[in-house]
């Protein structure tokens, strides 16, 4: 399998050498041809930089990246094979739906029979059918998301970069959306690199991903590697909020003297009675699925996903926790 | 729980009555604010455009000198007379070629202040945008009639390096040069462009300044040469900005009756035929005829630029 993207010690700093703003520090990235494969990051971590590198739209401070193997260190944007479906769709506000789709093709020098076929084709792909003659302020958020998604596939890019699509959509939308652009990846077989702070997003939709902490990358594998065995402290937390514990507390948990994630949902809830652990509730969050529970043990706060239907106990109640060993999971990672 | 602080807290006086009165009625406030500018626009403004229109209509009695008030299209008909015809199409050509040569120095100014500079060089460029701009127009025309002097700086220049050759090259050009740039149709060129390129660069740079920075990389990104970009995004995007700066050029240009007189040939142009014939010649009705021949142009320029498209990207 080739690489589609290779990305080989690669920083990109900002502001003054002597302070630098380490958008990007160090990444070792491989992502494998026709993958799908997410960013997934807080604010500010890097994300969109590392897409706009592989765009050429920011140049690294250090090291190399590959497209394909080649090192694209000399090749401007408007020469690589990848496109972009921008944060805020970047619709060309002059041009209706169809020129804004066939773009690509013009700049190309397609003529224009063919490439408002295509265009057509395209729209028909993103189910937009017939909307070629409206201009993009007269489009709804969802469809102009769409008409970006066609205008970025019509040049059968080898690589297609999505920077948080979804964002503005509404929950509905969005899932609906998250869909069409999976089955739409497995269908065209196109590498595609998406760009979101959702974990949930991310879990459900990658291949492969990337969690990205302050420019560097924390983690890289599978949602389920990622998601069962987080490495560090942070992906623990970032995605899906498990429980850290600290060294002491996972001895007090039966584990090793190191520092552990153990998943709300692992933790069962049960009488305060005959039990190793129980704890005092200090918080109930209502989730609609179920509820959150905050209990306090051993000086620490433990979260524990209580299922929707069980008796929900009053704040300030004694409830024991129990969960099976195995879904304690050991972190070797710092930080 | 009582809190100390009321629901509803009371009235402070005028300031809040008024508050209260403009809420109430919304169309209110719109009037106070648009009364005083309406009036002046429309009665003292479009009013002495009509009479103006009107007085075109006019003729004069060509023995007595009396302006004759009943309806004809005499005065128009004189417009097209060769020496009249003369100085439209002379001001058109100047007015034209001065447009186009503030878009041309404007451009870049406009997009590397809208583009690239940020805090102190955006001060700087508004600076130096405006700062001519603070001078006498006066001041700066008879600078320039300096400069562009047969014993001035330009040609004492040319010689230091020179090229005086080039120069006088460019002097002979017939319908171009002359004796000296500051007695040539080139040097009011020259002058106009100089005098006129604030109310070009301005609007420039705001427009280029909404056009976001991903909508070029958009372009880019689809594979779109750095020319590209510029003839199917920029330039579309800009054209209001260029257009409304165009008007500012353009009409200026049609409109001045100075700087031809102190800097060129001292050949006429509508500015200065209007000024004449309603000074010394007093024939109201022609010099309105010619007043409203920029009118006429502009609103043929204006609908050919919508027509084009220009005003999409509004
Ligand atoms: N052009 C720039 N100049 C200076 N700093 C920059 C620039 N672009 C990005 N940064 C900084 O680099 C860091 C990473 O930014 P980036 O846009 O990649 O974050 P992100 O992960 O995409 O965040 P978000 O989820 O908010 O979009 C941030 O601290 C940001 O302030
Ligand atoms: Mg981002």
């Amino acid at each position: 399998m080739t690489a589609a993207v290779e990305f080989l010690r690669v920083s990109r700093h900002f502001g003054p050498a002597s302070a630098p703003v380490k958008a990007v520090d160090g990444v070792d990235l491989t992502i494998a041809e026709g993958s799908f494969f997410a960013m997934l990051g807080p604010s500010g971590s890097g994300k969109t930089t590392c897409l706009r590198l592989i765009s050429g739209f920011e140049k690294p401070t250090s090291g190399t990246i590959r497209i394909f193997g080649q090192d694209v260190g000399d090749i401007p944007p408007n020469r690589r094979n990848v496109n972009t479906v921008f944060q805020d769709y970047a619709l060309f506000p002059h041009m209706n739906v169809r020129d804004n789709v066939g773009y690509g093709l013009m700049v190309k020098g397609v003529d224009r029979r063919t490439r408002d076929a295509r265009a057509e084709e395209m729209l028909a792909l993103v189910k937009l059918e017939g909307y070629g003659d409206r201009k993009p302020a007269q489009l709804s958020g969802g469809q102009r998301q769409r008409v970006a998604l066609a205008r970025a596939l019509v040049n059968e890019p080898k690589v297609l970069l999505l920077d948080e699509p979804l964002g503005a959509l509404d929950l509905k939308l969005r899932e609906a959306m998250q869909d069409e652009l999976k089955a739409l990846q497995s269908r065209l077989g196109i590498t595609f690199v998406f760009v979101t702070h959702d974990q949930g997003e991310a879990l459900s939709m990658a291949d492969s991903l990337a969690v990205f902490n302050e420019g560097r990358i924390a983690q890289i594998g599978t949602p389920a590697e990622v998601y069962a065995r987080p490495r560090t402290r942070f992906v623990a937390d970032f995605v899906g909020s498990s429980n850290v514990l600290p060294p002491e507390v996972t001895r007090a948990f039966g584990g090793p003297m190191k520092w552990a994630s153990l998943r709300p949902e692992m933790l069962r809830v049960t009488a305060a009675d005959g039990v190793a652990l129980a704890g005092t509730v200090t918080g109930i969050r209502y989730l609609g699925a179920g509820s959150r529970l905050s209990v306090a043990l051993n000086g620490t706060e433990v979260a524990a996903l209580l299922p929707a239907g069980q008796p929900v106990p009053e704040p300030g109640a004694t409830v024991g926790l129990a969960f099976d060993p195995a879904a304690l999971h050991v972190m070797e990672g710092e930080g | 729980m009582t809190s100390p602080t009321p629901a509803i807290l009371p009235e402070r006086g005028l300031a809040d009555r008024l508050t209260a009165l403009f809420w109430r009625h919304p169309r209110l406030l719109l009037a106070v604010l648009l009364t005083p500018p309406l009036l002046w626009l429309g009665v003292v403004y479009l009013g002495s455009l009509f009479a103006l229109l009107l007085q075109s209509f006019y003729s004069i009695d060509e023995f007595s000198g009396v302006v004759k008030e009943e309806f004809t299209l005499k005065t128009y008909a004189e417009l097209f007379r060769a020496q009249n015809l003369d100085i439209i199409i002379r001001t058109l050509v100047m007015s034209a070629a001065v447009t186009i040569g503030c878009a041309l120095i404007a451009f870049p100014i406009a997009y590397y202040a809208a583009r690239f500079a940020r805090g102190k060089w955006k001060a700087v460029f508004y600076l130096g945008v405006m700062l001519p701009l603070w001078s006498s127009y006066l001041v700066k025309v008879y600078a320039w009639k300096l400069i562009l002097a047969k014993e001035g700086i330009i040609t004492w220049a040319a010689e230091g390096v020179g090229l005086s050759m080039i120069l006088n090259a460019i002097l002979a050009i017939p319908g171009i040069g002359g004796n000296s740039l500051s007695t040539s149709p080139l040097g009011t060129f020259i002058v106009f462009v100089y005098v006129w390129l604030p109310y070009m660069i301005l609007p420039m740079q705001a427009a280029l300044e909404r056009v976001p920075t991903s909508m070029l990389e958009a372009s880019a990104d689809l594979g779109a040469s750095r020319a590209q970009t510029f003839r199917t995004v920029i330039l579309p995007l800009a054209m209001p900005g260029v257009i409304a700066g165009s008007i500012f050029t353009f009409s200026l240009t049609m409109g001045d009756y100075i700087i031809p007189q102190i800097v060129g040939t001292s050949a006429r142009f509508i500015g200065l035929a209007v000024y004449q014939l309603q000074g010394t010649a007093g024939n109201i009705p022609l010099a309105a005829a010619f007043a409203v021949v920029p009118i006429v142009i502009m609103l043929i320029y204006l609908t050919i630029a919508k027509r084009k498209g220009a005003f999409d990207a509004l």
